[in-house]
């Protein structure tokens, strides 16, 4: 178990410079992230009228006080100063009171109906970093503290996906009949909101050969089910790739964009802290 | 603090605070998300769309309709910035339409109402002999000045 954590946290290697400048990187995208949806959000939040869906903190909070008014745009303004805060080291608590505010404005948008995924990795990132600053004293470990628990994290996420479709229908969940059903759902959505809606090449070569499309409801399933080889550094990349050329078949067989979780993945999935470092090494004096 | 203790301490911090923000949301919190859409595959899907019938010349029944019946023609929620999932989400789990729900509606499409009809279908795809057989039943009537919802 030891060697278990080990792995994941690294607490006993030193921190190289460029892991040092790999988390600010991580922090300067992520702080991006928030702020772009925070605001886009808090629009859309000011036209709603009703819940339908309460989240989290809006089942014990009444947030339709923040429908109508300019209540979620304050709440905006004051994740993004907490997270400059947080950034430039003013306050160790500052990201994870930022979670509180963003989890708000989460619950929030997202009363309607369905939720976002990629604005989840993105709070999950930020708990990671905000409980590593308010837990934990030590700047190196602070920064191996929070590679370690997104990793894991991430890693578990799409292990309980495949989890969950195995629970849910079975290893049969691969049969291709199945992602007929699904394209036309897709299709459905964005029939609705674009106006218009048109099958591509892919999806009419899976809508004809059932076992085409059984082979890639396999991959996916399988690509999911080993996403703990992301906790580990040798086998990061290699799954990293797999389950990125798992996303970009998502989008043309189902149309489905996960812009700001694959941005994190790219990210979060090669050893940039590698590169950074070979290059201070060929430009310090 | 040694490893062991260090990790363990971290993970219990990050669950305790997950839990607090997050227990319940019922089963569609990343990581730990049942993810419905495709936990249970093969299962029938309803779905909303909207078709603009400002111009229809017959009578709006709610009646369920194939592809080729559909009154009016499609509209784009991109027209009226609203997303699809809010729409379909709202429509499906609705229970009870009172005024309160009906204005809920209507606000999602007010800038387009004063001068369009709009009908809002549900839309029901299911699993039948390897094709999706997909059925359309009107259901909410939305004109300048009144609201019908024509019920299950």
């Amino acid at each position: 178990m030891i060697n278990f954590f080990n792995r994941i946290f690294e607490w006993d290697k030193e921190l190289t410079e460029g892991e040092k400048y790999f988390f600010r990187l991580i922090e300067v995208i992520l702080i991006g992230q928030i702020i772009y949806n925070t605001w886009n959000w808090a629009f859309y939040i000011k036209e709603l009228t009703g819940v339908i869906l309460p989240l989290g903190l809006a089942n014990y909070i009444d947030i339709t006080i923040f429908f109508g008014s300019n209540l979620a745009i304050l709440n905006a303004s004051i994740i993004a100063g907490l997270l400059f805060v947080g950034f430039f080291r003013k306050w160790k608590h500052a990201y994870l009171v930022t979670l509180f505010f963003f989890h708000l404005e989460y619950v929030a948008r997202f009363s309607q109906g369905e939720i976002s995924h990629g604005t989840n990795l993105a709070g999950m990132i930020l708990l990671c970093i905000g409980v590593s600053f308010s837990f934990i004293k030590n700047s190196d470990h602070i920064i191996k503290s929070a590679f370690g628990l997104m990793y894991f994290f991430i890693g578990l996420g799409y292990v309980f996906a495949a989890c969950s479709k195995l629970i849910g229908t079975g290893i049969n969940w691969a049969d291709g009949d199945h992602l007929i059903l699904w394209i036309a759902e897709r299709g459905t959505d964005k029939l609705s909101q674009n106006g218009a809606f048109s099958l591509n090449r892919l999806q009419v070569i899976l809508l004809e050969n059932y076992w085409l499309a059984t082979i890639t409801l396999a991959f996916g399933l399988l690509t999911e089910l080993t996403g703990f080889l992301l906790w580990f550094k040798k086998t990061r990349w290699i799954q990293t790739t797999i389950l990125l050329s798992m996303h970009i078949g998502i989008v043309f067989t189902l149309n489905i964009y996960f812009g700001d979780y694959v941005y994190l993945l790219i990210l979060l999935g090669y050893p940039w802290d590698k590169l950074i470092n070979y290059f201070i090494k060929k430009y310090s004096p | 603090m040694g490893i062991k203790k260090k990790s363990v301490t971290i993970l219990v911090m990050t669950f305790a605070v997950y839990a607090a923000l997050a227990g319940s949301h019922k089963g569609e919190f990343w990581p730990f998300s049942i993810y419905p859409m495709f936990s249970k595959a093969g299962q029938p899907w309803t779905r909303t769309f909207v078709r603009d019938i400002t111009k229809e010349k017959r009578t709006i029944s709610g009646d369920i309709q194939r592809e080729e019946e559909l009154y009016g023609k499609p509209f784009s929620l991109n027209e009226v910035n609203v997303h699809q999932n809010d729409l379909s989400n709202f429509m499906s789990k609705n229970k009870e339409w009172d005024e309160n729900k009906k204005a809920v509606v209507r606000n999602y499409f007010k800038s387009t109402l004063k001068n369009k009809s709009l009908l809002i279908y549900k839309v029901r795809g299911e699993l039948v002999n390897s094709d999706a057989f997909i059925s359309y039943k009107p259901f909410v009537l939305l004109t300048p000045d009144t609201t019908m919802v024509f019920n299950d």
